[in-house]
């Protein structure tokens, strides 16, 4: 199979996760509950694995480095913390149920939505000094589209939310490990992102980097401070009820380990070039409208297009067929659809990882002509 | 006194501890606090040598990681020491 669906989760990782995913289910007890030598191994593990995320994601702190169960769970505690009920809170026109879905179900809230044209960053900034000026009380941005790999001015955002002291949440599920993340910097509330991205840990791991302070979602043991019925104030403890995923945790730590080792500039100029690739394959096949960036100035390795004439989940289906996985329909995010005017046919979704080759891109553009080619004979 | 437990809320502030003093080349063991020592219960410590007592605690305020308190330690047991 030839997995171009990395968006999603990266299939391909480093040897080193599933190793030391093994070892933890045989030799790691959980943080903080004991202190025998299999707690220790624990207690060291995630303390690494918090320490080399805060140096990968620019926090100084590795406590405020938090472990959830996915991007979701951060975004959750992360909205949690920050919007109460009846606020007015700007998000992208990109963004995420994992980010649309928490707001709506807190009573009240009004969505300001920043609905600039893909592509057109200076556009989203000058909508979000409008949205300022008419007082949102807090933003929550993606820093790329899971569906057009758009990367939207995070920096610039950042800096405008900072002057204006509204509070600034980010989503970084599809800049993890291939964009610049400086949590400290920006001076974001909270970043979340799942580890099983381009972070290549394991599904079921993600990472909350917490700059205000947070409600927790959760309630119970922490293996602290355990005759007070509250939850401690400290992090990470406050927001890590029950005991860790620690199989997941060795895993990312070695994720992350990859990442550092090969740098996230690297690894997103591979990616960058492979979505180039892909973009002009796409180009010469009739009828199939790209979503790109000319320059690719504002672009991950994430490509959606539309085969003209064609149904995007049955053009999936019939290249999963042939032994190529790519995603089609909403991808979870009916607003970025809405936004790009994609909302009634959904896109097909092509997305890349580290471990993606050219010759994997040749076999999709090939697959794919035959598939568009054997619908039009039939 | 024998050693010191410096002591931390929770592990991630222990471990904290103990990677600054690591850092200003200090050996440092995190080590749950014995239960009679922590009113809240289940608490962590960071256990020096005498010798390297009071350059320890110099390191971790520098640091901004605590501690909360210190206790000396010796065939008596423990005794809460202000610095």
């Amino acid at each position: 199979m030839i997995y171009l669906d990395s968006a999603a989760t990266t299939l391909e990782k480093p040897e080193a996760v599933a190793r030391a995913m093994g070892r933890a289910v045989s030799t790691m007890a959980s943080p903080g509950r004991g202190g025998s030598e299999a707690t220790r191994r624990a207690e060291e593990t995630a303390f690494a694995c918090r320490s080399e995320a805060a140096e990968l994601l620019g926090v100084g702190d590795p406590a405020r480095v938090v472990f959830t169960m996915n991007a979701t769970h951060g975004l959750n505690i992360a909205i949690r913390s920050v919007v109460q009920p009846g606020m007015t809170v700007a998000v992208t026109g990109y963004e995420h149920n994992a980010v649309t879905r928490p707001l709506h179900a807190i009573p009240g809230v009004k969505l300001a939505v920043l609905d600039a044209p893909l592509y057109r960053p200076e556009a989203m900034t000058e909508e979000l000094d409008e949205a300022l000026a008419s007082g949102v009380d807090a933003v929550v941005m993606t820093q790329a589209s899971n569906v057009f790999g758009y990367v939207t001015p995070v920096e610039e955002m950042a800096a405008r939310c900072r002057k204006k002291g509204v509070p600034f949440i980010v989503d970084a599920s599809q800049g993890a490990g291939v964009l610049p993340i400086r949590a400290d910097e920006w001076g974001a509330a909270f970043v979340a992102m799942p580890g099983h991205k381009g972070l290549y840990g394991p599904q079921g791991t993600g990472l909350l980097l917490c700059g205000a302070k947070a409600q927790p979602l959760l309630y119970g043991g922490t293996g602290s401070q355990s005759r007070d019925q509250r939850m401690p104030e400290e992090l990470p403890d406050r927001l890590e009820a029950g005991t860790h995923n620690m199989p997941g945790i060795a895993g990312l730590l070695e994720g992350i380990r990859f990442v550092r080792r090969t740098g996230t500039d690297k690894i997103a100029t591979h990616e960058k070039r492979l979505a180039r690739q892909m973009t002009e394959a796409l180009g010469q096949i009739d009828g199939v409208r790209v979503f790109r960036r000319d320059d690719f100035s504002c672009q991950t390795g994430v490509v959606s297009f539309i085969p003209e004439g064609y149904d995007c989940q049955e053009v999936a289906d019939a290249l999963g067929r042939r032994g190529i996985a790519v995603r089609a329909g909403l991808h979870c995010a009916p607003l970025a659809h809405r936004t790009a005017g994609t909302l009634d046919t959904g896109t097909v979704r092509v997305s890349v990882s580290a471990f993606t080759r050219p010759e994997h891109i040749v076999r999709f553009a090939d697959a794919l002509q035959g598939v568009l080619c054997e619908k039009v004979t039939n | 006194m024998d050693d010191y437990l410096l002591t931390a809320r929770a592990i991630t502030q222990a471990q904290r501890m103990a990677q600054a003093l690591e850092r200003a080349g200090i050996r440092a063991a995190v080590q749950r606090l014995p239960t009679g020592l922590s009113a809240q219960g289940c608490a962590y410590a960071v256990r020096v040598g005498a010798k390297d007592f009071p350059e320890a605690v110099y390191a971790a305020r520098r640091a901004g990681v605590g501690p909360l308190k210190i206790y000396g330690h010796d065939s008596r047991g423990y005794r809460e020491v202000t610095v």
